[in-house]
């Protein structure tokens, strides 16, 4: 263990760079594409259209395809906030603030976190249709995603895990800027983008709510 | 595929790359909930109907000329190259889309696979693997005007003949349908598709022009509003069909031009247009059924509602609705038009599609999966023992006439036009 922790202790630093300097780079490439002033003449209120895609959109029941698959939109949403548990779990560390609250936190959010992202996994992996249109990005980035989880629910019970959650941390910070998980980033760029079209278009607009 | 071949459809794929399209190509996670929102995918669930699998077919040539993993690591992303094969590949996912933007509304991350769709279209036309009737189509509208091969003279007999039955009808023997007057404040450019299988539907609008007083004018150079350009992909043709549209309408120096019930060529004159071109009108685009819904409101149509004594319901057409908005509209010309009226669920811009557009009702190939992929569509309507389903497109209602009788159903299949037409009362009839 404490050649790992000492092994990932160097490497982190570099991670990090690495890390810093490829997603500043995809961003910075992704930007510089065109973004063209809309020349039609609006019927709706684009910015209330973004504002909306970025909030009320996002509730569960605003979608019929979340209310659909609520079972696969929970275990997103807990593995999301497993993951960024552990985030702050890690700061809390480094920063010295909050260690006990954020230990004890993980501690039960880690393994709900860790076994839903799993079962995402296993649901890739098993069902035709979700085989179909999945590549090695999508599993290796789940498998990272996970092993990130589980090293820093073992670190939350016992701090001796902590160079293996550095190194989970290494990988996934070596592989995010080229990747899917990269949609951390464009997730928000995506939704403003289909909230001002939409909200221009008076498709999303203020009123009565959406039926199905 | 010779190498100059990939290089073209790389170069176009290159210069059609804008923030939107780049964000929505790198942004999908694979969550496939889209898939249920498709119509298509209903069928039979064949993966090639997912929506980020179609999208897919352009997403992973573009990550392998566009991105540092594609280009070094394509087996890590799923990256391939553009070949011929590949774009073989593509054609029965990306032209059986038909570009709804259902999955657009259902994605968590706001992916317009649509805008993905239309691009990959672009691609496979340049590369002359779209579909043989669509190009036909195209090259007719380009060369004659109409896809349908409607000629100037087919045009002004079938006015000549609404003419005539509107002067019986009217029993106004000055009836008269204006043609190519400067400073009308309304120009109205009717479908082909309404011209050769809806006449009826021009009739109604001309009733209700003529029941509200309008100035208005039809064109004898353009009197075809569809844009097969759209459907195929076919870039230079999409915006030489509009283009001449705008001309005509600053030639003739009118106010607004309308736009017929033609859900694709309202979406592509009121939204699309202005910028494939890179101008703004001098005039304002509207569709005929915001008019008329104006007009109601204005009190400039008495109408009786109980000469639409059916059970009525209406489909909101993809372009109309989910890609323009106009979804109170049309519900509030009907309510006023007609004694009962019931929403199918879900509506609006949850609506399904009826499995028409995108050019499916020109691409006989794909014929089974059109009509079995309105089945959804088939079990709303159904669910609301409507008599009578509207819709304000001329494809829509092609397609759902073929769906009801495909789905055994006794649905009369209207345009909005024809009800709230049905309800009018002329000043001469009281």
């Amino acid at each position: 263990m404490t050649t790992l922790n000492n092994l990932t202790d160097f490497l982190f630093n570099w991670a990090v760079l690495i890390f810093i300097v490829g997603m500043t780079v995809r961003l910075v490439r992704i930007l510089r594409y065109p973004y063209k002033k809309d020349l039609s003449q609006s019927k709706g209120d684009p910015k209330y259209g973004a504002f909306y895609a970025l909030t009320f959109a996002m509730l569960p029941w605003k979608k019929e395809s979340t209310k659909k698959h609520w079972l696969t939109y929970t275990a997103g949403m807990i593995m999301h906030l497993g993951v960024f548990a552990v985030i702050l779990f890690a700061l809390s560390r480094r920063l010295n603030i909050g260690v006990e609250m954020m230990t004890t936190i993980v501690k039960f959010v880690g393994p709900v976190g860790l076994l839903l992202a799993f079962s995402l996994f296993v649901k890739r992996a098993t069902l035709g249709y979700m085989k179909a249109i999945s590549n090695f990005d999508d599993y290796f980035s789940n498998l990272l995603v996970d092993f990130y989880l589980l090293a820093g629910t073992l670190t939350a019970y016992n701090l001796e895990w902590v160079g293996l959650w550095r190194l989970a941390a290494i990988l996934l910070l070596l592989w995010i800027p080229f990747g899917k998980i990269f949609h951390m980033l464009l997730f928000f760029i995506s939704r403003v983008l289909f909230g001002l079209q939409f909200g221009r278009r008076g498709v999303i607009r203020h009123g009565p709510p959406i039926s199905y | 595929m010779s190498n100059t071949q990939i290089s073209d459809a790389l170069n176009l794929l290159e210069s059609k790359l804008t923030l939107p399209l780049v964000t929505y190509l790198e942004t999908c996670t694979h969550c496939a909930v889209c898939a249920d929102s498709c119509h298509l995918y209903h069928i039979d669930e064949d993966p090639i109907h997912i929506p980020c699998f179609k999208a897919d077919k352009l997403r992973r040539v573009y990550k392998r000329n566009h991105t540092f993993a594609g280009k070094y690591f394509p087996w890590l992303v799923g990256a391939h190259d553009l070949n011929d094969a590949e774009l073989d590949d593509w054609v029965d996912s990306v032209y059986q889309c038909t570009m709804c933007r259902r999955c657009t509304i259902a994605c968590p991350i706001g992916i317009d696979n649509s805008l993905v769709i239309r691009t990959s279209r672009s691609i496979l036309s340049a590369m002359g693997k779209a579909p043989k009737m669509l190009e036909e189509h195209t090259e007719n509208a380009c060369k004659t005007g109409s896809p349908l091969k409607v000629s100037k003279e087919d045009f002004l007999d079938r006015l000549e003949w609404f003419e005539e039955e509107l002067q019986d009808e009217l029993d106004d023997d000055d009836y008269e349908i204006p043609i190519d007057k400067e400073g009308a404040e309304f120009l109205f450019i009717p479908a082909s598709l309404e011209m050769m299988k809806f006449p009826e539907t021009i009739m109604s609008t001309l009733k209700i022009f003529y029941a509200a007083g309008a100035d208005y004018t039809f064109s004898s150079v353009r009197y075809d509003v569809t844009n097969y350009g759209v459907f195929n992909g076919d870039d230079a043709a999409t915006k030489s069909i509009a283009m001449k549209d705008i001309e005509e309408a600053n030639r003739l120096g009118i106010k607004i031009l309308v736009v017929s019930e033609c859900g694709h060529a309202y979406r592509a004159l009121r939204w699309e247009a202005p910028n494939w071109l890179g101008m703004e009108y001098a005039f304002e685009v509207k569709d005929i059924v915001e008019l008329v819904q104006e007009w109601i409101s204005d009190g400039k149509l008495t109408l009786d509602s109980s000469l639409n004594s059916e059970k009525v319901t209406y489909h909101d057409p993809c372009n109309m609705g989910r890609n323009s908005g106009l979804f109170e509209e049309p519900r509030d010309a009907l309510k006023a038009s007609v004694s009962e009226f019931e929403d199918m669920l879900p509506n609006r811009e949850n609506n399904w599609c009826c499995g028409g557009g995108g050019g499916m009702l020109s691409m006989p190939e794909y014929e089974a999966n059109r009509l079995a992929s309105g089945k959804k569509k088939a079990e709303q309507v159904k669910d609301t023992e409507a008599k009578v389903l509207a819709t304000a497109c001329a494809n829509c209602q092609m397609q759902l006439g073929q769906v009801m009788e495909h789905f055994n159903l006794d649905v009369k299949v209207e345009s909005v036009t024809d009800v709230v037409a049905n309800a009018l009362v002329l000043e001469n009839e009281n």
